[in-house]
C-alpha cells in the first residue's frame, strides 16, 4: 500500500523577472518499507522533490500538483498541521552535517526538541530517551555528549546526530538528502551500515548523487535528470541492466565502472531542450527524441523508462 | 568558554595596549599644532607677550624636552594624578565624571534603548526579509539614515519645542532650578527629546545589522532542520535564528555602550547639554592639552575594557569561540 | 523541552548582571549629577523675579566653573577695575572716583571709592589693590603682563593708590581697563590661598554692581547688590542661560525663554523683523578689517607695491557686500570711536583707483606680460597666497578676498588662500607670505594708543606688519613719555601720517554687531557705539524693566 503518492508534481520558482520551471510532472509513490533512491546530477531537482514533502520550499517556490500522505494532500494542508506531520510523520535527515546543527544549542537540546515537541516524554523521560537515542546510534558516552554543543564532535558523529535526531519520533518516512557528503570513506562505511540498520521497517526516501550510497541504501532506485524521472525500477535491476542512456552514462562515470564522464553538461533549470532533455548528450539520439518529449513508459519488472528506444 | 591563565595574559595584553594609546596620545597632542596659552592671548588681544608665553610654558613644564615630559606624564598617571586643566584650573579627573555623567544621562537610556528597539525591528525584518512589512521598514530606514542627523535634531526642536512647545527647546533643567533646586523629573523632561532622537538613530544603525544578520542566518541549513522538525515558526525565530543572528551584535553593542564616553557632540550642541562631548570638542579647540589627555585616557580605557568584555561575552554567547587552553 | 537547566540559569546570571550593571550606572550618574546644585551660595532662596534679565551664553564653560582669579568665566558686573573704558578715548570712573597722572606719565595716582565694600561687607580698601598687583606678580598668573610697567603700588591711605611705573607710559589707564584689562581681586579671600591657578572660587565676592548667587545645572544667575555705591541696577539680578546653538538662541528668544540676544547674522534680523514684542538694534562699528602686509615679505617690502594696492581695495563694494558696517577710509583708526584722534589729512588717501594702481606698479618697475600677468622688478610673475583664520569672522575675510581676487587679478596677480583653524599656525603663515586679511575688535582701533600696534615696544618685539619704523616707535614713546593731551593728539596726527606713507596696512570696513530682545521686558540695552557686549555692567545696570 502506498505511504506517499506524489502526482503530477511540478516546482517553478519565481525569480526577478523570470519563472524558473524546476520540476516537471513528477508521479511517483513510496510504499510503506520501501528505501527509494532518487539519484541524479546536482541541480536535477533531486533535493527540491524532498523539501516539496517537507514543504519548506523558499517562499518564492510555486507548487502544483498534489503529493498526498495520510489522507491527505500535504500542499494543501494548514501549515500548523504540516507542522504536526513534520518530524513525526515524515522526518528530515539534512545534506550537511556540518551547518545543519544549530551551533549554539547544546545537542541535547535539538533532540529533545522534536520529542517534546511530538512525544509525551518530559522531565527526566525526555532527558533518559535522548540518551537513549544518542546511544542507539552509536555516539559515545551519551550523558556527557547530551551536554555539548556541534563542534565538539566529527564529522561522522554529528551525521549520526542528525540521524538520531531524524528517527527521534519514530517517524512513518524519513528522508535522507545526502547523508554522507562531506565524510571521508571510512566514516562514510560506517554511516551507511548503520543506517542501512536504523533504517529496517522504515520507510526511507534517500536523495543523493552517490551511486554506491543508493546502491548499499535503496531498495528501489528513481533517476531524475533535468527536474524529471527518467527511469525507475528496483536498484539491483536499474544498476545491473540500465536502460536508459543517461543511467547508462551515469554508472559508466562512476569511479569504480572507469570514470567516463558523459560528455556536455545538464541544461541549466528553464533551458531545458523541448524535445528529450538528455538528447543533446545522448550518444544514441535519433530524429524523433530532438522534436518530441518522451514519456514514462512500463517496460516490465517493474521497471520505467523515459526514452523512444523503448517505444 | 574562558581559560583562567589565558584570562590573565588577555589583561596584560590590554594594559600593554592602554600603554601604547596612551603613549600616542600623548605625542599626537603634544605635537599638534598650536597651543593653549597662544590660543588664550590672541583671544584677549592682538598682542602676544612673550614673557606670559614663558611664564606659561614654565609653569607647566612645556619648556622641557618632550620625553621628559613624556616621562612625567606617565608617572603621573601612574599615581592616579591627571593633572589640571589649563583653562579652568580644576583637576581633569573629577571634571570629566561630572560631564561624563551628564552625557550618561542621555546617552544610557538612548543607547540601552536604541539597541533594543534597533535589535528588535531589524530582527523582525530580517525574519520577514523580502516581504511589504520588511521592505516598508527597510525604506524608512533608509530615508532616515540618509538625512543627516543635525537636520533631524533641528527639525525635532523646531516642532516639538518650538511649535508644539511639547517639550523645552534645550538645557536640561527649568530656569525654576534658581528657585527650586534640581527636580528630577524636570531633568527628565529636558532629557526626552534628546534621548528619543538619539535613541532612533542608534536603533537605525544597530537595525541594519541585525536585519543583515538575519537575513544570513535565516538561510542556514539548521534553520531548515529546526523547521523540518516541525517546530512553528515562532520556536524557529526564538530558539534557532535569534540566538545565532544575535551573535555580531553583541560585540557591536558592547563598543557602543563603551563609545558613550565620547558624548555625543552634535545632540550636546542642539540641545545645550553639557556632556562629555561639548567638552571634548572645547578642550580642541583651545588645546587644554591635560583635559584632552584625561579624555582621551578614559576613552582607551574604556574602549580596551569593551574589546575584553566583548570577547568574554562572545566566548559565553558562541561555544565554539575558546579563549585560551586547548580542547 | 530544555533538558540543561543550566543554560536558563546562565542567561539570567548574564541578563540580572548587565541590567545590574545599567542601573549602577544610572544612580552614579544620577548621584554625580545632582551632586552639583551643591554649588549654591547660601543667600536663602529669591524667589525668581519678573525683573530678572536672562541672557543667553554660548558655551557651558563661560559660566560653569569659575576658574582660577582674572581668568574667563566670571559672571558679568561682580568685579571691577579702577576704571572703566568709555567712549571717545575717555575712562568712566569705577573702583577709582578720580585719578591723577604725573607730568612724566610715570606716576598714577587713584582716589579710591570711599563707600565700597566687598560682596560679604569687608570694606574695599587700597591693600586690595596693591594686592591684586603683588599677588598676580608673585604666583605667576598669566595675566600679570598687564601689569608689566607697574614697578609698585603704595597706599599712603586707605582709600589712596599710587602706581608707580616702570617707564612713562601714558596710555596706562587704557591698558588697565582694556580687554583683558585688571579687575581688582580681594585681598582677604586670595591671601591665603597659596596656589590660584588650580583653586576654584564658587562664591566669586566682588564689589560691583551685582552679586554672585549661584551657578545651577546650566545657569548662572547675579542679584542686583542693593549696597552698591554707584549707579545701581533695576533689575533684580540677571540670569545666565547656556544655550549652545545660535539657532535655538532666536528660538528661545521668540518664545520669551530669554530677553536679548546679540550677535544675530543680518539674515536672522531681516527674519525678526515685525514680530511681535522683538525690537532690534545695530551697534555700529564693533569689527573692523584690513588688507595688511608683511613688510619682511616680496613683494609687500617694495613700498611702491603697498602704494598701489592701497589704490585697489574698493571698499563700498566689500561693505555693500556685509550687508551690515560701513567702509572706513582712515589711515588707520575708526572715526566713530576715535573721534578726534582722527587726523582728517588722512582721510580719504586710499581711494578705489585701479588705474592709479597700475601706473605706480609700472613706475616702480613692474611690468605686464603678454597674458597679462604683473611681473615684478626682477621680471616674474607676482603671486600671492593669503592666509585667512577660521577662528575669525570668516564670512567677513572671504567678502574682502572675492572683492580683491577680482579687482587684483584685473592687475594681472594671481591669488590662492590657505585657512588656518590655530591662531598660531595663522600668525606663522602670516609671517610667511607677503599680504593677510584680518579682523579685529575696533577697540584696537579706537584711540592713539592703539597706534602701538605698529610699533615694535620692549613688550612688543615684533608686530604683524613686521613694520619697524625708528621714527615711529620714537614718536610712540614720546606719546607714553606725556601725559599733555594737545601734545598727544599733535603726534598722534603725526604717526598716522608716517602711517599713511608707509602703508603697513590698508584700512577696508568696519561691521556692526545686531542685537535683538524683548520690548515687552526690558529696554536699556542701545547704548551706543562701543557697548558691543550685553553683559557690560553700564548696559545691565541701565536696564529697566517693562511696567
Amino acid at each position: 500500500m502506498s505511504l506517499l503518492t506524489i502526482n503530477n508534481l511540478s516546482v517553478q520558482f519565481e525569480t526577478a523577472g523570470a519563472t524558473v520551471p524546476v520540476l516537471d510532472r513528477i508521479d511517483f509513490e513510496v510504499a510503506a518499507g520501501d528505501h527509494i533512491a532518487l539519484i541524479g546530477e546536482s541541480g536535477c531537482g533531486k533535493t527540491v522533490l524532498g523539501m516539496s514533502v517537507m514543504r519548506l520550499l523558499p517562499p518564492n517556490a510555486r507548487i502544483t500538483g498534489a503529493i498526498r500522505y495520510a489522507g491527505s494532500d500535504l500542499l494543501q494542508v494548514a501549515e500548523r498541521e504540516m507542522q504536526q506531520i513534520r518530524g513525526r510523520g515524515i522526518a528530515l535527515i539534512s545534506q550537511n552535517s556540518v551547518s545543519s546543527l544549530n551551533p549554539v544549542v547544546r545537542i541535547g537540546d535539538q533532540i529533545a526538541e522534536s520529542l517534546s515537541l511530538h512525544t509525551q516524554y518530559r522531565g527526566d523521560d525526555l532527558r533518559h530517551e535522548v540518551i537513549r537515542l544518542l546511544a542507539e546510534l552509536g555516539i559515545e558516552q551519551p550523558e556527557e555528549s547530551v551536554q555539548k554543543f556541534p563542534h565538539q564532535f566529527s564529522g561522522g558523529m554529528r551525521e549520526r546526530i542528525l540521524v538520531a535526531m531524524a528517527l527521534a519520533c519514530n517517524p512513518d518516512i524519513i528522508i535522507a538528502d545526502e547523508p554522507t557528503t562531506g565524510l571521508d570513506a571510512l566514516v562514510k562505511v560506517q554511516i551507511l551500515r548503520l543506517l542501512k540498520k536504523a533504517m529496517q521497517g522504515r520507510t526511507l526516501l534517500l536523495i543523493t548523487h552517490d551511486l554506491g550510497t543508493a546502491f548499499t541504501l535503496a531498495s528501489r532506485t528513481a533517476v531524475m535528470y533535468a527536474g524529471e524521472i527518467l527511469e525507475c525500477g528496483p536498484t539491483s535491476e536499474v544498476f545491473s541492466h540500465p536502460r536508459h542512456p543517461y543511467t547508462q552514462g551515469l554508472l559508466a562515470s562512476s569511479p569504480s565502472a572507469g570514470f567516463h564522464p558523459i560528455p556536455g553538461l545538464s541544461p541549466a533549470p528553464g533551458q531545458v531542450p523541448s524535445g528529450c532533455r538528455f538528447c543533446p548528450r545522448c550518444s544514441c539520439a535519433m530524429d524523433t527524441c530532438r522534436s518530441l518529449h518522451p514519456h514514462l513508459k512500463e517496460t516490465g519488472r517493474g521497471r520505467r523508462v523515459r526514452c523512444f528506444r523503448y517505444d | 568558554m574562558i581559560d583562567g591563565q589565558y584570562l590573565l595574559r588577555r589583561i596584560g595584553y590590554s594594559g600593554a595596549a592602554f600603554f601604547v594609546c596612551v603613549t600616542i596620545t600623548f605625542f599626537i597632542l603634544h605635537l599638534m599644532p598650536g597651543d593653549y596659552i597662544t590660543n588664550y592671548l590672541l583671544s584677549l588681544s592682538n598682542t602676544l607677550p612673550k614673557e606670559a608665553v614663558e611664564q606659561f610654558y614654565q609653569q607647566y613644564g612645556l619648556d622641557r624636552p618632550l620625553p621628559e615630559q613624556y616621562m612625567i606624564y606617565i608617572l603621573n598617571i601612574l599615581q592616579g594624578n591627571w593633572g589640571y586643566s589649563y583653562q579652568y584650573g580644576l583637576p581633569v579627573f573629577p571634571m570629566i565624571m561630572e560631564k561624563l555623567s551628564w552625557s550618561l544621562v542621555i546617552l544610557l537610556p538612548a543607547t540601552v534603548t536604541g539597541i533594543l528597539i534597533g535589535t528588535v525591528l531589524g530582527a523582525w525584518s530580517g525574519w520577514k526579509s523580502g516581504g511589504k512589512k520588511d521592505l516598508a521598514l527597510f525604506n524608512i530606514m533608509i530615508v532616515f539614515r540618509a538625512i543627516p542627523e543635525f537636520w533631524w535634531a533641528i527639525m525635532a526642536v523646531w516642532i516639538f519645542a518650538f511649535y508644539l512647545q511639547w517639550f523645552p527647546l534645550g538645557g536640561f533643567t527649568s530656569i525654576s532650578v534658581l528657585t527650586s533646586g534640581m527636580d528630577p523629573w524636570d531633568v527628565l523632561y529636558h532629557a526626552i527629546l534628546p534621548i528619543g532622537l538619539m535613541a532612533s538613530f542608534i536603533a537605525a544603525g544597530n537595525y541594519y545589522v541585525m536585519r543583515n544578520s538575519m537575513i544570513a542566518v535565516i538561510g542556514e541549513d539548521y534553520i531548515t532542520t529546526a523547521r523540518a522538525k516541525g517546530l512553528d515558526e515562532r520556536a524557529v525565530l526564538w530558539r534557532h535564528a535569534l540566538k545565532n543572528a544575535l551573535l555580531p551584535m553583541a560585540t557591536m553593542t558592547t563598543f557602543q555602550i563603551a563609545g558613550i564616553i565620547m558624548g555625543n557632540v552634535f545632540i550636546e550642541t542642539v540641545f545645550s547639554w553639557p556632556g562629555i562631548g561639548l567638552l571634548t570638542t572645547e578642550a580642541l579647540s583651545i588645546r587644554d592639552l591635560p583635559l584632552l589627555e584625561g579624555i582621551f585616557l578614559l576613552d582607551a580605557l574604556m574602549t580596551i575594557g569593551a574589546m575584553l568584555t566583548a570577547d568574554i561575552l562572545a566566548s559565553y554567547l558562541d561555544p565554539r569561540i575558546r579563549m585560551g587552553g586547548h580542547d | 523541552m530544555n533538558i540543561n537547566p543550566g543554560e536558563k540559569k546562565k542567561l539570567i546570571i548574564i541578563g540580572g548582571f548587565c541590567l545590574l550593571a545599567i542601573t549602577a550606572l544610572c544612580v552614579a550618574a544620577w548621584g554625580t549629577g545632582s551632586a552639583m546644585t551643591a554649588n549654591k551660595n547660601v543667600t536663602g532662596n529669591p524667589q525668581l523675579s519678573v525683573t530678572e534679565v536672562i541672557i543667553p551664553v554660548s558655551s557651558p564653560s563661560s559660566v560653569t566653573y569659575s576658574s582660577s582669579m582674572q581668568k574667563g568665566g566670571v559672571p558679568p558686573g561682580i568685579y571691577q577695575g579702577l576704571v572703566i573704558k568709555d567712549l571717545n578715548g575717555t575712562f568712566d570712573p569705577a573702583l577709582a572716583e578720580s585719578w591723577e597722572v604725573s607730568a612724566d606719565a610715570k606716576t598714577w595716582t587713584f582716589h579710591l571709592a570711599k563707600d565700597a565694600f566687598w560682596n560679604d561687607g569687608v570694606p574695599f580698601t587700597c591693600s586690595d589693590v596693591k594686592f591684586t598687583n603683588d599677588y598676580l606678580k608673585a604666583n605667576n598668573v598669566t595675566l600679570a603682563y598687564v601689569l608689566h610697567d607697574v614697578q609698585s603700588v603704595d597706599c599712603p591711605d586707605d582709600h589712596t593708590a599710587v602706581f608707580t611705573l616702570k617707564t612713562s607710559y601714558s596710555a596706562f589707564l587704557d591698558q588697565i581697563s582694556r580687554q583683558p584689562g585688571i579687575t581688582i581681586s580681594p585681598r582677604h579671600i586670595w591671601q591665603n590661598i597659596t596656589d590660584p591657578q588650580h583653586y576654584e572660587d564658587t562664591k566669586f565676592i566682588g564689589t560691583g554692581p551685582f552679586i554672585f548667587d549661584q551657578n545651577t545645572a546650566g545657569y548662572t544667575r547675579v542679584l542686583k547688590n542693593d549696597a552698591y555705591y554707584g549707579k545701581k541696577a533695576q533689575v533684580s539680578g540677571v540670569v545666565l542661560k547656556v544655550i549652545t546653538n545660535p539657532d535655538s538662541q532666536v528660538l528661545a528668544l521668540k518664545n520669551g525663554e530669554i530677553d536679548v540676544v546679540s550677535d544675530i547674522s543680518p539674515a536672522v534680523a531681516q527674519s525678526l523683523k515685525g514680530e511681535k514684542n522683538i525690537a532690534l538694534y545695530s551697534i555700529n562699528d564693533t569689527g573692523a578689517y584690513e588688507v595688511a602686509f608683511n613688510l619682511a615679505q616680496y613683494p609687500s617690502n617694495i613700498p611702491a607695491f603697498r602704494k598701489a594696492m592701497s589704490h585697489a581695495v574698493d571698499r563700498n563694494t566689500i561693505s555693500s557686500l556685509f550687508g551690515t558696517g560701513r567702509p572706513t577710509e582712515t589711515t588707520f583708526l575708526i572715526p566713530s570711536l576715535a573721534g578726534i584722534y582722527v587726523n582728517p589729512a588722512d582721510v580719504g588717501m586710499y581711494n578705489y583707483d585701479l588705474a592709479e594702481a597700475k601706473k605706480i606698479l609700472s613706475d616702480a618697475g613692474f611690468t605686464w606680460d603678454k597674458r597679462g600677468n604683473l611681473l615684478g622688478p626682477d621680471g616674474k610673475a607676482i603671486t600671492l597666497t593669503i592666509p585667512t583664520n577660521t577662528m575669525a569672522q570668516t564670512g567677513g575675510t572671504d567678502k574682502i578676498l572675492s572683492v580683491l581676487k577680482n579687482d587684483w587679478g584685473k592687475l594681472g596677480i594671481s591669488m590662492s588662500t590657505v585657512t588656518y583653524d590655530d591662531k598660531k599656525q595663522y600668525r606663522k603663515a602670516v609671517n610667511a607670505n607677503a599680504v593677510f586679511i584680518d579682523s579685529f575688535p575696533v577697540t584696537l582701533h579706537d584711540d592713539a594708543d592703539a597706534l602701538s600696534n605698529f610699533a615694535v615696544t620692549p613688550l612688543q618685539e615684533t608686530n604683524y606688519y613686521n613694520y619697524n619704523n625708528p621714527e615711529y616707535n620714537a614718536l610712540l614713546d614720546e606719546i607714553h613719555d606725556t601725559t599733555d593731551q594737545q601734545e598727544i593728539l599733535k603726534k598722534a596726527y603725526q604717526l598716522q601720517d608716517i602711517l599713511s606713507r608707509d602703508i603697513p596696512t590698508v584700512p577696508v570696513c568696519t561691521s556692526d554687531t545686531i542685537v535683538a530682545y524683548r520690548s515687552d521686558r526690558f529696554t536699556g540695552w542701545d547704548l551706543g557705539p562701543g557697548y558691543y557686549s550685553v553683559t557690560d555692567p553700564r548696559v545691565l545696570t541701565n536696564l529697566i524693566p517693562v511696567r
